[in-house]
This record gives C-alpha cells, structure tokens and sequence, in this order.
C-alpha cells in the first residue's frame, strides 16, 4: 500500500454512480484506500446536490461504506439521503469530495437548467463553507450516447464546463478531460460497464492525489 | 412537473421496472408511466422512404443496412391514440395507421405485403445489462417462414424459430460472432457482427425487399427529445 494519502479521512457523497457494488462506490473507495487515506464512501441515487442539505426519500437506493468494510445498499423505499452537516460530525473528515454531476444536468430538458444547478451546487457548498471543509467536485464522465437517460455529449461537455464555474469553493475535476467521448462503455449511456468503473476510479484517484486541496491539507496535518 | 421530466421517469420505469429477466438494479429516480412510448421506424421496402406525420418529426430511411432503421423516438399520449402517417416510397404515397401501448418499446416495420404497402408493429423488449451484450433478431418478411438465427459456421441456434415478421431477443455473454439464418430453406449469410461487448445493444434484421433476403445489423439507440 502507498502512503500517499496517509492520515486523512476522506468523506465521499455520491450519485448513482456510488450506489451499485462495482460502482464508483468500489473503484475510487478501494483507489483512494490503497493509497493509505481513509475513506468513507455515500451515495444517494438520482438527486441533485440539495439531498445531501435536506435529507429525503431517494427512491432508487442508497449505499454507505465505511473504510474496508463492504457497500451497505438500500433500495428500500424509506431510504433516505443523510445531511453533510451530521456526516461531517460523525466521521471528521479532513476532505469532501463530492460526486453529483449527471443528476443535475437535464439530459432530458431542452435546455441546461443553469439557474436550478446554480441553487443546488450553492446549498451544499454553502454548508461545506460553514462546516470549514476542504472538497473537490467530481463532474459527469462522458459516457455513451443514445442511452435511455439522453445522455449527450454536448449536453455533458455543457454541464461540466458550466459546474466548473458553479462548485468553488470546491475544486473541480473534471472527469472529461480523463477519457475521450465513449472510450469508457455505458450499458445504459449513463452507467458503465465494469471496465469504465475501474478505468474511472483509477483515473479520478490520480486527480484526488495531485489535486492541490489534497496537498494543502496534508501540509496543514501535524508531523508524524 | 414537465411533459419531459414525466417522460424520463416514465422510461426509467420501462427500461428497469417491467424487463422481464431484469438482473439490474434500478438507477435512477422513477415513477409509474404515464402515457409515452418509443418508437422506432425499419424499412423493409425496396426503396427509400419517408414518413410525415403530425405525432413526430419528419423521418427518412434508406436502404443499405443499417441505413434502414432509426433511433427510437419518444412518441407522446400514445393511450388511445391511432397514429397516422403519410408514407412517400418508390414514387408512391400512402397513408398508414396503428397504435402502440403506452410505456413501452416498439418497431414499426414497413413491408410490401403483395402490391400493398404494410406497417406492422413489433413491440419490443429491453434488458440494460451492465455484464452481458444484447442481441435482439428481427424477421422483417413475410415469405420466408420462420427462421432461426445461427452461429457461423457450427450452426448452434441463439435466437430460434422466429416467425416473421417478428423478433426475438436474448443476452449474450461477451464475444466475437458470425451468424447466419435462412429462408424459406435457403441460407442467408453469413454476417460478421464483430464483438459483441458487455452493455452494448445489437440488432440483426433479415429483411426481403426485393424478394432477395438479407443480413445485417444496427446498434439501438434512443434518440434525445425533439430529434
């Protein structure tokens, strides 16, 4: 294992995209885990940034995982999105990286929903900012087109370079810059299939590592 | 809430509550269908042609390959509803009608049924599967009888006995694949569908349009609203 991430604790909240085993909730948790950080992984399927500020019902499952131990997934219909205030109280992270991108960017409407994305990505930075919290922002991945999501890559290319101006004081990732358009396969336009988890997970672990949040705070931990 | 956002849910609903054989777990937010469908247009007539109508933007199909098959569209209100269109083919122009169940996936298919002009509905099924590829088999005539599509050249039968016009549909584990199948007793093939990955969505159309049959393949794909 490299200690590249030695002594932080990482906390993940995530979309879809962290709520199937295999998922990101997999291949970035256990990326981020060998390199020496723990990490706490949530996910809460289909909504946008406000879920994690006001808790509701998500009616397509949820799933938290904490450090080694196996994704614990609920599809129940009473499963509900948690606060990032009292994620933030019990699990003391040093960072929040967070993963809300496609939920939020309208493949379905005409248009980029602009205004609405504005107000969601602000109530949840917003608490970051009161709670003193260090994040990154992870962006939509490319994915496939001609999915039943309407997944685009114009759409996508839009909505990224549109959160990159929205997440501060977050760092953004951006997650196109990572592959080319489709190199990492959908089965649906919007989910991969498991290589484009891994090759995504793996891609996203090197940003996180580099990223210069990551270096300030580690600079900022006490000497070992 | 939005006539599209309604429809979004409506075929999240479709596409990973009502597959039969669904092995995925729902993954993004749904309700209960309320009343759109998709639909996409084959042409199985020996000429190129074009639809109007008043339900969906104008389409053109060709005829080489998958030239012959477009995305599925989003058809809105379908319950109730007959859906005409004109049909411009060969120098020739007709109206045609049918209707389609609401929240589900549908084929229209354009035949030549004797001097006749012919839509037939193939409603179709999905499967969205994150580890296996999904090959569905169209039998767009109506002179060959029925017909089984094989593996090249072992003859092993993946998709049986289908009467056309019709379809059947399976998963395949991922793999490289050439198939034949026959008519009326006469081989057709063989076609080469490369490999076939995990997620991707593959039809094979074996189509008669000028009493000759043929071969060939398409990817399914949805098209965005309003395209």
């Amino acid at each position: 294992m490299s200690a590249t991430l030695a002594g932080l604790t990482l906390l993940i909240i995530g979309d879809s995209h962290f709520v199937t085993q295999g998922y990101l909730v997999t291949t970035l948790h256990d990326n981020l885990q060998r390199q020496g950080a723990r990490v706490i992984t949530y996910g809460a399927c289909g909504v946008a940034a406000g879920a994690w500020v006001s808790p509701r019902t998500v009616s397509c499952g949820t799933a938290q995982r904490i450090g080694t131990a196996a994704p614990r997934i609920d599809r129940s219909p009473q499963a509900r999105s948690w606060s990032i205030d009292e994620l933030i109280r019990e699990h003391h992270p040093n960072i929040v990286i967070v993963g809300i991108g496609d939920p939020m960017a309208g493949y379905h409407q005409r248009e980029l929903p602009r205004s609405w994305i504005s107000e969601q990505v602000q109530s949840l930075t917003l608490r970051l900012r009161a709670n003193n919290m260090p994040c990154l922002w992870i962006g939509p991945s490319w994915g496939t087109e001609g999915g039943p999501f309407f997944k685009t890559f114009a759409r996508v290319q839009e909505a990224s370079q549109f959160l990159a101006t929205q997440v501060a004081p977050c760092q953004y990732i951006d997650s196109t810059a990572l592959s080319r358009q489709g190199e990492w396969p959908t089965f649906d336009g919007q989910h991969h299939t498991q290589p484009g988890y891994q090759r995504w997970g793996a891609a996203l672990a090197q940003q996180i590592v580099v990223s210069p949040v990551v270096r300030q705070v580690q600079a900022s931990l006490p000497r070992r | 809430m939005s006539p599209i956002r309604t429809l979004l849910l409506a075929l999240a609903a479709l596409l990973l509550g009502t597959a039969p054989g669904l092995a995925q777990p729902r993954l993004y937010e749904q309700r209960l269908p309320d009343g759109y469908a998709l639909l996409r247009y084959a042409n199985g007539l020996a000429e190129a042609t074009q639809l109007r109508s008043e339900f969906d933007l104008p389409r053109a199909l060709g005829t080489e390959g998958a030239a012959r098959v477009t995305p599925y569209h989003v058809i809105e209100n379908v319950e109730g509803k007959t859906l005409e269109m004109q049909l411009v083919s060969g120098g020739t122009t007709q109206r045609i009608g049918f209707t389609i169940q609401p929240n589900t996936f549908n084929t229209l298919l354009l035949l030549r049924e004797g001097e006749q002009v012919v839509a037939r509905v193939i409603q179709d099924t999905t499967d969205f599967n994150q580890l296996r590829a999904r090959l569905t088999f169209y039998n767009a005539t109506t002179a060959c009888g029925a017909t089984t599509l094989a593996l090249e050249p072992g003859g092993q039968a993946v998709l049986a006995d289908v009467a056309g016009p019709g379809m059947r549909a399976r998963t395949v584990a991922p793999a490289a694949a050439r198939v034949r199948a026959s008519c009326a007793g006469a081989r057709v093939g063989p076609l080469d569908l490369g490999r076939l990955e995990a997620g991707q969505l593959v039809s094979v159309w074996m189509m008669a349009p000028a009493g000759t049959a043929l071969l060939f393949r398409s990817t399914d794909t949805i098209a965005p609203p309003g395209r």
